[in-house]
């Protein structure tokens, strides 16, 4: 897998280079910075005016607004189309906890369940690489660690666009943030976390930091 | 006087069995108050019956609510709140209805967007924005309101952590008297309220200020410490990961 912008300009972006190779890499930036739109251009439903993009043959997306990815009458359903076995499917449910949901709509989940069936879509069909915009945003706590379970234990490359920085912290391998459509800041995620430049522009520290820097050590998550 | 009472409050959504809200008694100051609770506690609901945007979804109300001035709630599906294709005509749309002239919905315009940091996206058209983008739309939208009670539910949902308590200090200085957010996300809220309400399975489980977090749920007290006790009942707890 391999992943590869070079330049890019289109829309609020301003000459984006990225390479990504493997892992979970979060894109962090405040509202308008251009996160949507290099996901976008990363699954190739955006072309760039300028620059060139290398990706995949493979991407599966999960968008903002989830309830966009369902065309199904049922959650079982859409899972089969993409597992493309029902036993499958029904299993992936059961394993997430969610097996109670299998006949109902899709239409008819909530934000977190809906949020969980878009990425479990994006997924299931054994793309090269995922993106992920907003997993957590409409989230409650149980079903964002269910979420975070998931990304974690998926093995394929990942990129996802968040200002939840308490949940980059605790997936992603590595950070990169955006600012005004270009690229200010690529680090190792703890490092980047653990380290001065991602408040110096502005972030707010997450509680795991500010916990493990009272601790003298390395917290990714407090859950209590 | 207080910004909100209400006095045995029940509520259920129509064609459900169960109370969505239960015997709520709450008397809220004005200022900052936050309201939290898991997923399904019924803050959304509290908004929503307080607010008296509950009367959409029909559904059975009892008890006694007061409101001690004009309340306009900002809820999490904001894309339906705002109706113009700009911000600027979405602005000047809502302060026509309320027949401001347009000297005063000039100038208020020009308040509310520098405020909330979105006068440079006045003219662009709402389906360009992105989400926390819209969401700040959504909340100029209601402020052109002059609300004396602002509700905003789950506002952290799109805005982004940095811009969150520009947001918040703005709306107090347009003159809202209380604003009342939902939220469950409250690590980056730490320090703003004056007032915190817990809820839990429709009912109020605690009222009072936020410095007294004994009697709340650990996953919801930590986030309200000062880094050093965080990290002691952090430790001593085995909530580290």
């Amino acid at each position: 897998m391999s992943l590869r912008l070079e330049d890019v300009w289109v829309r609020v972006l301003q000459g984006v280079s990225l390479e990504v190779s493997g892992g979970v890499v979060a894109i962090l930036g405040r509202n308008g910075s251009g996160k949507t739109t290099l996901l976008r251009v990363i699954t190739g439903l955006l072309k760039p005016d300028r620059g060139r993009v290398e990706a995949p043959g493979r991407v599966g997306a999960s968008w903002q607004n989830p309830y966009f990815s369902f065309h199904r009458q049922t959650v079982l359903e859409e899972l089969e189309e993409v597992a493309g076995d029902r036993g499958y499917a029904a299993e992936v449910l059961e394993s997430y906890g969610i097996g109670d949901l299998a006949y109902r709509s899709p239409f008819t989940l909530s934000m977190g369940q809906a949020r969980l069936l878009s990425i479990l879509l994006a997924t299931l069909w054994g793309p090269e690489l995922v993106v992920v915009d907003e997993p957590t945003s409409g989230l409650g706590p149980g079903e964002r660690s269910m979420v975070s379970r998931l990304l974690a234990g998926l093995g394929t490359t990942i990129v996802f666009a968040t200002h939840d920085l308490d949940f980059a912290l605790e997936v992603a391998d590595r950070v990169v943030v955006l600012d005004r459509g270009r690229v200010v800041l690529d680090l190792p995620s703890l490092e980047a976390f653990y380290g001065d430049e991602l408040y110096r522009l502005g972030f707010p520290r997450p509680l795991a930091v500010e916990v493990g820097l009272a601790l003298g050590r390395v917290v990714r998550s407090v859950s209590c | 006087m207080a910004s909100i009472v209400m006095e045995g409050v029940y509520y259920r959504y129509r064609g459900q069995a169960g109370w969505a809200l239960e015997d709520v008694n709450l008397r809220l100051p004005w200022g900052r108050i936050l309201v939290t609770g898991s997923t399904g506690s019924g803050k959304t609901t509290l908004l929503r019956v307080a607010s008296g945007a509950a009367r959409v979804y029909g559904g059975e109300v009892r008890g006694r609510i007061s409101l001690g001035g004009r309340p306009v709630l900002v809820p999490q599906n904001f894309d339906a709140f705002i109706l113009m294709p700009t911000p600027r005509m979405e602005l000047v749309y809502v302060m026509e209805n309320l027949g401001l002239d347009p000297g005063e919905i000039d100038a208020r315009l020009h308040t509310i967007s520098r405020a909330l940091g979105i006068e440079g996206l006045l003219d662009r058209r709402i389906a360009s924005l992105s989400a926390g983008e819209r969401q700040r739309v959504a909340i100029a939208s209601a402020l052109a309101t002059s609300p004396d009670i602002l509700m905003l539910d789950e506002p952290l949902a799109y805005v982004d952590p940095q811009s969150i308590s520009r947001v918040l200090d703005a709306v107090t200085m347009l003159g809202v008297k209380a604003v009342i957010v939902a939220e469950h996300r409250l690590h980056s809220l730490r320090g703003w309220p004056s007032h915190l309400v817990y809820m839990e399975e429709g009912r109020i489980r605690y009222t009072g200020p936020p410095r007294d977090v004994e009697g709340l749920p650990l996953s919801i007290a930590i986030q309200l410490m000062d880094p050093g006790d965080a990290a002691r009942v952090a430790e001593a707890r085995g909530c580290l990961g």
